[in-house]
């Protein structure tokens, strides 16, 4: 008795996912895990950015001692008070 | 509700939902991304061509230069046409005037330089940072592309409503008067009724 509801929403929760065509499924599931990918690089390329930064910064500080900045973060992403 | 119209429910809202993130996060992320990279560029190689000694890094049209591309780096998130009309609008209901100095300071600055090279490769740097902003103004902006697609999608149906008509217009035209000699059907009225 205690497992009569839970199995009639699992038996429709089964009966829903046996109606999901595959294609579909397969399409979202590349999609999911293209974009986990693309943000992955994305944060990878941040990362990059936060370790350059500051040499190249460095280095033209050498050249020209009056270097204006854009003002971005060192991950090159916009700072908070810009928004 | 059956099952397979809730199965299709669900398909349709994770689509619904993939779609919203790709055009509201993940593309104006990306374009942002490509815009400020781009700008980077052409700011390093303004700086490669000051460190090469053809432009000293104090003079006002470096540093002005300069200082437009920083500003375009660090605004581009608000170089969208809706941002740009809010703006004026705001400004025509304050009557406020839209003034700028920068122009005629460049131009000032431009005019200081004695070398016409480093003047014309100054300007070329300007005219690519301006091409860039253009575009990202162009492409950057939700609103622009909302418009520019309900344009093209009524310019077609315009086209295609429009070349149907033409069409069975001049169809109508061979299939009811082509064939049949107009001077033939009176004859034979006037026979009929004679």
């Amino acid at each position: 008795m205690a497992f009569a509801g839970r199995t009639s929403i699992a038996n429709l929760a089964l009966a829903v996912a046996a109606k999901v065509q595959a294609t579909i499924m397969l399409s979202l599931a590349a999609t999911g895990t293209t974009t986990f990918l693309w943000l992955n690089e994305a944060r990878r390329h941040k990362n990059t950015r936060q370790r350059l930064t500051q040499r190249t910064e460095e280095l033209e500080k050498r050249l020209d001692l009056n270097r204006e900045s854009s003002q971005l973060t060192r991950r090159g992403t916009t700072r908070e008070e810009d928004q | 509700m059956t099952e397979q119209q809730l199965a299709n429910m669900l398909q349709l809202s994770a689509v619904a939902i993939a779609w919203t993130l790709i055009i509201c996060k993940a593309l104006p992320a990306y374009l942002l991304d490509g815009f400020r990279q781009k700008m980077f560029a052409v700011r390093d190689e303004l700086f490669d061509f000051a460190a090469d000694g053809n432009v000293a890094f104090d003079h006002p049209a470096y540093t002005l230069l300069r200082r437009q591309m920083n500003g375009f780096i660090r605004y581009g998130h608000q170089l969208t046409v809706f941002r740009g009309l809010m703006t004026a609008v705001i400004h025509k209901i304050y009557g406020r005037r839209m003034e700028s100095t920068w122009w005629d300071e460049w131009q000032q600055a431009l005019e200081s330089l004695n070398n016409p090279a480093t003047r014309e490769a100054l300007e070329g740097f300007h005219r690519r940072a301006m091409m860039l902003a253009m575009k990202r103004l162009l492409y950057g902006s939700p609103l622009l592309w909302t418009m520019t697609l309900i344009f093209l999608v009524q310019s077609i149906y315009q086209g295609v409503t429009s070349g149907l008509m033409q069409a069975l217009k001049a169809a109508s035209r061979k299939v009811f008067t082509g064939p049949i000699n107009d001077r033939l059907i009176e004859e034979a009225a006037q026979g009929e009724f004679a």
